[in-house]
Order: C-alpha cells, then structure tokens, then sequence
C-alpha cells in the first residue's frame, strides 16, 4: 500500500503536467470550436456549428488533402533516402559509422530556424538548376532534409538488428536480390519503417513554418492557414475547428501506427 | 584419391587472406581437397584456423583470392551461392524469424517458382523424415533450439542439394541432445545420400559424424584421413595434441624402457618425438613379465580420476615423467596412489609425430 501511494506520487507531477499542458488547453480549443466570432475577431459565448460547417466547405477540405499530400510526400521521400542510408550505416565500420551520424545530427544541434534559413540561401543557388525556392518541391526538399534524422535513427536501429546470416540464408536458398529485399528485408525491418512514417508523417501535417518561409507563401498548408484564423484573421473558433479535426486525424494515424506495433509485438 | 574423377567436389589451391575483427592475417592458405559425392567430411580445428573460411567460399559468401573450386567438373569459383547446388545450415540457424515454420521451409522451393502442390508434398516428406509435422504452423521463436536446427536442415535439405554445409551444427545444442542429433545426422546423410561437410572445432563430434576428417590450423589443411588415421597416425605433434589425450615421449625416454632388445631397436631413436595414446597403456603389477611385442617401465601411480565409462591415472616414471593411462573403470585397479606397478604397451601402437624424420 504504502508503496503504491509512493509510486503514484512520484507520477503526480507528469499527470499534473499532462492536466495543465495537454488536456487544459485541447479541451479551451474543442470547446473555442464550437463558439461564435464576434464581428470583432472575439469569441462568443454562444452555440454554433458554424465553424465546422465553413470547414467541410470544399475550399477548407482542398487545403486538408494539400496538407495530407505534403505530409506524406514529405514521408515518402525522406523514408525514400533514409532507408538506403539506414543499411549503407549498418555496412560501414563502428568509426565510420559514429562519424557519419554525428555529421547527420550536427546540424540539430542549431536552432530550427537557422537550419530553414539557412536552406533557403541553398535552394536560392538552384543547385539542381531549376528554380527550387518558393516551390513546392523546394519545400518538399527543406522539411525532408529536416525530418531525415527523425527516419534515419528508428531505421538504422531496425536494420542494424537483421543479421547478415539470415540475409546469407536467403541467397543461399536461391533468391535474387528483389526477392531477398522484399520477403526478407523488408518484412524484417517493417517495425522501423512504421516508426519512421510515424515520426515524419504526424508532425509534418502540422508543418507550418518550413512551408511560410521556403514556400514564400505559395504553398499554403494547413500550419499557415492555422497561423493565420488566430493571428491575423482573429477567426479562433475556425482556427480551433481545423485543429481539433488535425488531433482527430493525429489521432487515427497514430492509432493505426500503433496498432500495426503491437500487433507484431505480439507475433514475437 | 578420385582425382580423375569429375564427381564431388575438388578445391585446388585455395587462397582467401583477410584481416579479421581483432587485426589478425586470417584466411587459408594454398587449400587442396577434394570430397567424393555422399561423403561424410569435417573439417577440424581451433577457432581462426580457416575452416569457416574454407566453408563460405564452398557455400559462395566468400571470393578466393586465387584457386578453384570444381563441382562435379564444373568451376564454380566465383558462381554466387545462388547458383551453387550446395545449401548451408548456419551456426545459430539463420531461420527467417517473421516466418513460420513451413513458410521458412518452403523459401528456397518458392525461389525455385515450385507449384504449391509440389512444395506440399516435399516439405511434407522431409517433414516425416525429420520428424518435424507437428512443428510447421509454429513460428520461429516458438521452437526450441533442437527444432529450430531441424527447420533449418528441412530447409537446406528439401530442395535436395548436391552437397550440405553445416558451420557448427550442434554446439548450441546440450550434451544429450548432442549425441541423439550426432547419430540423426549419420541417418540422415545415409538415408538422402547428401554429401555433409562439417565445420566443427569438437574433435569427437567431427569423428563420429564423417567418414574423413581435415584438420586445419593457421589456415593450413594439415592432414586428411579417416577418423581412426588421424586419431593413431597424426601427421604431427600439432594434430596429436588436438585430438584426445596423448603421452609425448622423447627418444631419451624410450632408451629407458625395458623389453626384448630388438624390440626397443625398432624405435628410430633419431626421431625426437613419439606418442602413445592412454588407451593404449595396460598396467600390470609389479614383477610381471613384460609380454611380447610390448615394451614398459616401472612407474608410480600418483592418483586415479573416475570418469564414467573409463579411468584415468596418472603415473610417474623413474625418470619423472608423467604419463597417463586410461582403463575401463569396470577392471580392478592395480595398484592404488602410492604403489608401483609396472605399465607396458604394444610397440606398434607407439606413433612418431613428426612424420617427415620417419623411417
């Protein structure tokens, strides 16, 4: 007894935590949402479904799938250089390998918005010699070279753990190398490949900086137009709808995600 | 041997160096052998010695340096595993661990784009000969590791390889466990008719389970022969002191024993170094007329260890030397710590290890 109320103690300042910095301010924004604009930019204590209703508006609904198109463009192509990454890393010798990670992570050690202003000057040298800043494709390129080590990390740790033994048996078993990639390695390395898309994908639908500055507001996501219902167009019950609808869809990817985790926790 | 024959399997002049983890040269060195079709082999020896090596450049993991490798008259030198009738059973099995068991079976036949009527039917009758039915729907981690190491040969075996490699099969495996495998892989081999390279560094498993075995150090195959060849007649001390127990003795030391003077004659006394196994020592008491075509000496017994099935005892000479004697525990002993008793062996079972000096 006197240790579980221990214990329970010791998780007193997370839950107080999570009271006051998650649960608190999700439940002013599900309750903004269903509020009234005042013709000021205020919000009113009154009912209404109106928020919502300008939402499924199909203008707002095109704005979500271009978000959602981002974000999992961003994911496939960051999963797309990461995984090839992940096994040279495991090829390599332990110095070499520490060296490269460290020159992976280094650039996280500066601040966020160095590192976009920063990519910026690059794009701005069109390095491809295409004009690359102030398009989409150049902040497909920005937030993919800014979520890599968030896909590199989980994979490299997944792969690491495949042994060269097994991938030996499958030779020796007669596959060729799409055979030994997609009925060995790939199911073998299913778990960081989930993880990876997870960590990309989730934050980058709420992604608004990279695609502001880098896209110079041609590329507008749902970070910007979020952004915008509480700064500059003082819309809060709007802004709020949006963002409870992106927690629902955090919350169903990240739920499938999990899902798919556990269940092969479960065949292990 | 058959080396006119084009069957089995032929390495000439087989040379891979590399350096190892731990910065050694490693490798083998200038390898011939050839291994007739459905033949038993081993090769033996410490760990570093190459035979790992010897064995991934037969399976195709490995390029040599310079040499060949023939199959049935074919070079297969540089032919990528893939397109090698050879299998491998891997030290820790190498199972595919997100698959089941007879989806683990089943790969190699689907890489060989088998119906699934035909794939049944074969995993279906390795399965009986293995005894591994009741196992197939199990996943990997399900299984322990004796049944892990019969998916492993079901999946070598079932697509009916010339030849199978097996890197240490049973050392991950307890002592009974051991022995039951050891005489189920003898069948095994009899009943497919596969020849079953061995890489072992456990000197009794390597003769009971092949019909010769290679002893290598240093990445030199130092002598081949059947298991009896190189137990009585190791090409040098090196083998000798590998394989079982053994009394070295000096030619200073056979100009002290007693027996018929001819007898003692036959010795080449230039020859520096003999040996003569434990087994080999009978222990009479004191007084007893040495036999023919045997020599002895009077020794001190110093103790006895009891091992089981058999007896060892250390004796000490006149002239300090410690020489050990293994009898059947189930024979009287003759002489207790303490006494003497004169010990004598037959002079043909006495082996000069360093061959090239030999008469």
């Amino acid at each position: 007894m006197v240790r579980r109320s221990r214990n329970a103690l010791l998780s007193l300042p997370f839950y107080l935590w999570l009271a006051l910095g998650l649960i608190g301010p999700i439940a002013i924004i599900v309750v903004t949402s269903f509020l009234t604009r005042s013709p000021f930019g205020q919000v009113e204590w009154t009912f209404t479904l109106d928020a919502y209703r300008t939402l499924f508006d199909y203008l707002y609904l095109n704005l979500f799938m271009r978000s959602l198109g981002l974000a999992a463009g961003n994911t496939a192509l960051t999963i797309a250089i990461a995984y090839p990454v992940a096994y040279y890393l495991t090829k390599l010798s332990p110095t070499k390998r520490t060296w490269l990670l460290t020159l992976i992570l280094i650039p996280f050690w500066t601040s966020f918005l160095v590192r976009v202003l920063g990519f910026m000057e690059f794009l701005r040298l069109e390095p491809l010699g295409i004009k690359l800043l102030y398009t989409y494709f150049g902040v497909l390129l920005s937030m993919c070279c800014n979520y890599l080590p968030f896909a590199l990390l989980p994979l490299y740790a997944e792969v690491s753990k495949i042994p060269r033994s097994v991938i030996e048996a499958a030779q020796d078993l007669g596959a060729t190398r799409w055979q030994i990639f997609t009925r060995v390695f790939l199911p073998l390395s299913k778990r960081g490949l989930i993880v990876a898309s997870m960590l990309v994908f989730i934050p980058s639908l709420g992604e608004f900086l990279i695609p502001d500055l880098v896209g110079g507001g041609r590329v507008y996501g749902l970070g910007s137009f979020l952004q915008n219902q509480f700064l500059s167009a003082r819309n809060w019950p709007l802004g709020s709808a949006t963002l409870s609808l992106m927690l629902i869809i955090t919350f169903i990817a990240a739920k499938f995600f999990l899902n798919h985790e556990s269940e092969n926790e479960a065949m292990r | 041997m058959s080396g006119l024959r084009p069957e089995g399997l032929k390495l000439e002049g087989l040379t891979k160096t590399f350096v190892s983890d731990d910065g050694r040269l490693a490798g083998i060195k200038n390898c011939d052998l050839s291994i007739l079709p459905g033949e038993g082999f081993s090769l033996l020896g410490p760990s570093g010695c190459g035979k790992t090596t010897t064995l991934r450049l037969i399976g195709g993991f490995e390029s040599p340096d310079s040499g060949k490798i023939l199959h049935n008259g074919q070079d297969i030198t540089h032919a990528p595993p893939q397109k090698r009738k050879i299998r491998t059973v891997f030290q820790r099995y190498a199972l595919f661990p997100h698959l089941s068991a007879f989806e683990n079976i089943a790969f190699g036949l689907k890489t060989q784009k088998k119906s699934s009527a035909e794939i049944s039917k074969k995993i279906s009758e390795m399965s009986e000969i293995l005894d591994i039915r009741h196992l197939l729907k199990r996943s990997i981690d399900k299984l322990s590791g004796g049944e892990q190491q019969r998916i492993a040969l079901a999946r070598a075996l079932v697509t009916s390889p010339d030849i199978l490699l097996l890197d240490e099969p049973l050392s991950a495996l307890d002592l009974k466990l051991r022995e039951k495998m050891q005489l189920e892989l003898l069948e095994l081999r009899k009943q497919l008719g596969t020849t079953f390279i061995f890489v072992t560094h456990d000197q009794q498993e390597a003769m009971v389970l092949s019909d010769r075995v290679g002893v290598m150090n240093q990445g030199q195959l130092l002598q081949v022969g059947s298991p009896e060849e190189i137990y009585f007649k190791p090409k040098s001390k090196f083998i000798a002191h590998f394989i079982g127990q053994t009394n070295f003795i000096s030619a200073d030391f056979i100009s002290r024993l007693s027996g018929e003077r001819e007898q003692i004659l036959k010795f080449d006394y230039k020859s520096p170094e003999w040996m003569i196994r434990p087994e080999n020592i009978d222990m009479r008491p004191l007084g007893t007329k040495i036999r023919d075509a045997h020599v002895g000496i009077e020794a001190t017994v110093a103790e006895h260890a009891f091992l089981g099935q058999d007896r060892l005892t250390k004796v000490i000479t006149a002239c300090d030397k410690a020489i050990l004697i293994k009898t059947p525990s189930h024979e009287k002993i003759v002489a207790a710590p303490g006494e003497r008793a004169l010990i004598e062996w037959e002079i043909e079972d006495t082996w000069c290890v360093e061959a090239e000096t030999r008469s």
